[in-house]
């Protein structure tokens, strides 16, 4: 088994979680949410962000509108729909909850260690 | 010193280094080979150009206005190789996850194009071997023999330069370059259609998301299906386009060409000498122009070409309409060359008159003994209201089959014999001339008349419907002698057995007051019917049939 491959594996489950959050704060382009991500070393290649842009806005979660930019192609600005923040809410107590029972679960570990 | 080429991603022009352009477009190429099962691969790799665009400009300035390799590598560097993103992406995406794939994957998918380096004029067979796996010099082999087959291997050499379109840029190169064809390969490009046939129909993918996987197997099976039956159909297309348009060719060849077929001859003399030309363009527009779209639009189908050519398209509708408005002018002033009727009659004198017996016999061509699969050497059977008649384009005459023979009743007590010769024409008086021009032949000596079994035109003359009839007038209590070789040319002559006229031959007939009677018909059934072999293709096929089979069955007493 590749550890690697694991770590990467846990952070993709997070990946669209996280995305939801950075648009909640405001519109952005994929480069914003890129830097974001990868100032929180959520990311390690910024490939990784554009199909699951996609797979998002086709799920309803995100619309796009079009910008156009000074020093490059026009660029798509994301935002959340209201499914998109309804989505994010409830990820948000799912996160919540993950965090408080892996806390409990890893802690007492810890401490039977 | 490095040659650069200029690309455009997402609207920006760079230039860029070849080597590093080679790179770039394989890397391009990759991802989008791993995404190709995911829902928005276009729009993934939309997005991902856009980004690559913006990532670029940021490396290029005014003192450096070339892309180096360095940066593709960095851009690869910060997007991550296909493996990293786009292969995990795969497997969470894919609904029909399949692990082979992964490990069958290469550059991309080979495409049709003419390859424009290789090439010798236009690329197509380079391009064909390419996308066949074929070394071009056996395609450009079989091009130069399909040309001397009626110039089909040019035709079809200009009909795919057309359709196939040129590899223009590296990522086309590559592709037409591809990979051998193997039957992972071959999968792969059927789910490929899998994919974009079920992403056009369902319009969003939300759709397809919902649906259950049941749902989709079924689907998949009959677009597969569908799929199939339209590859088979699209071949059947090709294929019978272009039979038909070899077909086409060679008749208009053969037509045109002064042959000295009874056919070419007749359908030649159906127009206006003027109009020949015209006749020809209406047939290759009006039954070209199908065949030729047939072959192009399944072409298309098979070879997976995408694009549209409306320029073709409407072209094409065009001179199709072009050839059915010059066919109806063409059909329409041919049947006006048929317009009236006229007709010459004159009475043959006949010396001797007064005797009481009649010989009637036919003077056979010799050419019309031969009666095997209606044709022989240059001249055919044609069918017109006397049945099949026998055309003959000879030297310097054309011969033209069966005249009528009719019996009636004569006024006055010897013999008449009167020859009506008739044909059509644009009008009356044409029509006249036409019946004029008509040569035919009747000896008479003694108790003898021997008719011609064919009435001859001149060299040049056309075709009108031309027909000859006799008209044998016998007096009452007279008799005839009708010899077995005038069997062809009795036209429905009343009797009084009402005895068809391929039975009345043969034997001898007395003029009484209610009509013709046989003198010598006593007993007469099937097996009274003259065998001569020569005749037996024009017994109705019930009579012939059992008369075969009744000497069969004497030959084994």
């Amino acid at each position: 088994m590749n550890i690697e491959n694991n770590k990467a594996q846990m952070r993709k489950g997070v990946l669209e979680f996280c995305i939801l959050s950075i648009l909640s704060e405001g519109d952005a382009y994929p480069t914003e949410i890129i830097e974001r991500m990868k100032s929180a070393r959520l990311v390690v290649v910024e490939g990784t962000l554009y199909p699951l842009l996609t797979r998002l806005k086709n799920m309803g979660l995100l619309t796009y509108r079009w910008e156009e930019s000074t020093s490059g192609p026009p660029r798509k600005y994301y935002r959340l729909t209201e499914l998109g923040q309804q989505f994010l809410k409830e990820l948000e107590s799912t996160w919540d909850e993950l965090v408080a029972s892996v806390g409990q679960v890893t802690k007492k570990k810890k401490t039977e260690q | 010193m490095n040659k650069t080429v200029t690309i455009n991603i997402s609207g920006i022009i760079f230039h860029i280094e070849e080597d590093a352009y080679d790179k770039l477009g394989k890397y391009l190429l990759t991802i989008r080979g791993y995404f190709k099962n995911s829902e928005g691969c276009d729009e993934i790799m939309a997005d991902i150009e856009a980004r690559i665009a913006e990532m670029l400009q940021e490396r290029v300035s005014q003192s450096k206005q070339v892309v180096l390799m360095a940066d593709v590598d960095h851009v690869i560097a910060v997007m991550g190789e296909p493996e990293e993103f786009a292969g995990d992406n795969a497997q969470t995406e894919t609904k029909t996850e399949d692990p082979k794939q992964e490990t069958s994957f290469g550059p991309g998918r080979r495409r049709l194009f003419r390859d424009p380096d290789e090439g010798v004029i236009g690329g197509v067979c380079t391009g064909l071997g390419y996308y066949f796996g074929i070394d071009p010099v056996w395609i450009r082999a079989a091009f130069a023999i399909a040309f001397f087959i009626f110039g089909t291997g040019l035709l079809f050499y200009i009909l795919l330069l057309i359709i196939i379109p040129k590899a223009q840029t590296t990522a086309e190169k590559l592709e037409m370059r591809g990979e051998n064809i193997n039957v992972n390969n071959i999968r792969r490009t059927v789910e490929e259609e899998f994919e974009n046939l079920k992403r056009k129909m369902s319009g969003s993918g939300e759709r397809w998301r919902n649906e259950s996987r049941f749902g989709d197997a079924i689907g998949d099976f009959f677009r597969g299906v569908f799929r199939v039956f339209g590859k088979l159909f699209a071949g059947i297309m090709v294929v019978v386009g272009i039979a038909f348009l070899i077909g086409l060719f060679t008749s208009m060849f053969s037509i045109s060409n002064v042959s000295s077929e009874a056919f070419d001859y007749v359908v030649r003399s159906i127009f206006p000498d003027y109009m020949f030309g015209w006749a020809i363009a209406a047939a290759a527009l009006f039954f070209g122009i199908p065949c030729v779209m047939m072959i192009y639009k399944g072409m298309q189908i098979l070879l997976k070409l995408k694009y549209r050519n409306n320029i073709i398209n409407f072209s094409a509708l065009g001179l199709w309409l072009a050839g059915l408005v010059l066919s109806i002018w063409v059909i329409t002033s041919a049947v006006s060359e048929f317009a009236e009727g006229g007709e010459v009659s004159n009475t043959i004198p006949l010396t001797g008159a007064k005797q009481d017996t009649m010989i009637v016999k036919v003077n056979i061509d010799p050419e019309m003994l031969v009666h095997d699969a209606g044709r022989y050497g240059n001249s055919r059977w044609q069918y017109n209201e006397r049945g099949w008649h026998l055309w003959k384009v000879g030297e310097d005459s054309i011969k033209l089959g069966y005249p009528g023979l009719h019996i009636e009743e004569a006024e006055g007590d010897s013999f008449e014999l009167l020859v009506v010769k008739s044909s059509e024409g644009p009008d009356r008086k044409t029509a006249f001339e036409n019946a004029r021009r008509i040569h035919y032949k009747v000896v008479q000596k003694d108790s003898l008349i021997v008719l011609n079994s064919c009435f001859e035109l001149a060299k040049g003359d056309k075709y009108r419907g031309q027909q000859v009839d006799i008209y044998l007038r016998v007096p009452k209590n007279k008799v005839i002698f009708l010899h077995k070789s005038t069997r062809d040319i009795l036209d429905g002559v009343p009797n009084v057995s009402n005895t068809w006229d391929g039975y009345m031959a043969d034997r001898r007939w007395i003029m009484t007051a209610r009509g013709l009677a046989c003198v010598d018909c006593s007993g007469l059934d099937l097996s009274d019917v003259p065998e001569d072999d020569d005749y037996h293709h024009d017994l109705p096929k019930e009579l012939a049939e059992p008369e075969k089979s009744g000497k069969k069955d004497s030959a084994k007493k």
